[in-house]
């Protein structure tokens, strides 16, 4: 199952990318997502605490325009973005 | 009624500006009118700030600014309130408008609790991301308030 991660923020600089495009063996929820973005890290950035951190507080929004918990299932979603801490105004 | 939107600064022809938020909270209901606009200024912590770049998941923060706009006309009892909320998305210079929050209401107390509660709602629920600008070419994203549930 291929997955669209879209980033923001302080993520498209850590992940240099706008989004991300991972295969998952399984169906995926939101914790295999944030695990493998943690892992991703760990591999590119030396296991950098503060990124790990950052991904560690994101929330996450699915295709539906919902924030979604770490036990959603993203059946028919193909895609789904990562919210870092967030700071407008 | 609400305006809700996020104005690319590169894509978009037009800025924020303040004639637009006048021109639609225009109301012979209301009594009171408020104007809110968050300007970039030159310094944050201690750093010379030369500019600030926004990032925006667009449809959830109008999705969000709807939201916080029902929550504030149920929670103030606000009847024929006009608002109008615009956020810049992109590169904004110093001195320049990041936000415009107007209202309009029948009573001044309204006008001014609608605001504030706008303003307050919007700086901790609304996906918007902040990069600011140094001397010397450096910059740094904010650091941010998590909305995990």
């Amino acid at each position: 199952m291929k997955i669209k991660i879209v980033m923001h923020g302080n993520c498209r600089d850590i992940f240099h990318k706008q989004a991300l495009q991972i295969n998952f063996d399984k169906k995926v929820k939101v914790k295999d997502i944030r695990n493998k973005l943690i892992e991703i890290i760990k591999h590119k950035h030396l296991a950098n605490k503060a990124y790990i951190s950052l991904v560690k507080a994101s929330a996450f929004c699915s295709q539906h325009d919902e924030i979604v918990n770490d036990n959603y299932l993203l059946n028919n979603d193909k895609i789904i973005t990562i919210i870092p801490p967030i700071g407008g105004g | 009624m609400l305006h809700a939107a996020v104005i690319d600064t590169k894509k978009s022809k037009r800025k924020i500006n303040l004639a637009r938020a006048e021109k639609f909270i225009k109301n012979l209901h209301a009594g009171a009118s408020i104007f809110f606009v968050g300007n970039i200024r030159n310094s944050n912590n201690d750093k010379h700030v030369t500019g600030v770049s926004y990032d925006a998941h667009d449809r959830l923060v109008v999705k969000t600014f709807k939201e916080i706009y029902d929550e504030a006309i149920k929670k103030f009892k606000i009847k024929k309130a006009k608002v109008f909320i615009e956020h810049a998305k992109g590169y904004v210079a110093l001195g320049k408008p990041s936000i415009i929050i107007a209202v309009s209401c029948k009573h001044r107390h309204q006008a001014y609790n609608l605001s504030r509660y706008l303003i307050e709602k919007i700086k901790v629920r609304a996906p918007i991301w902040k990069k600011e600008f140094y001397k010397y070419k450096q910059s740094e994203w904010l650091k941010g308030i998590s909305i995990k549930q």
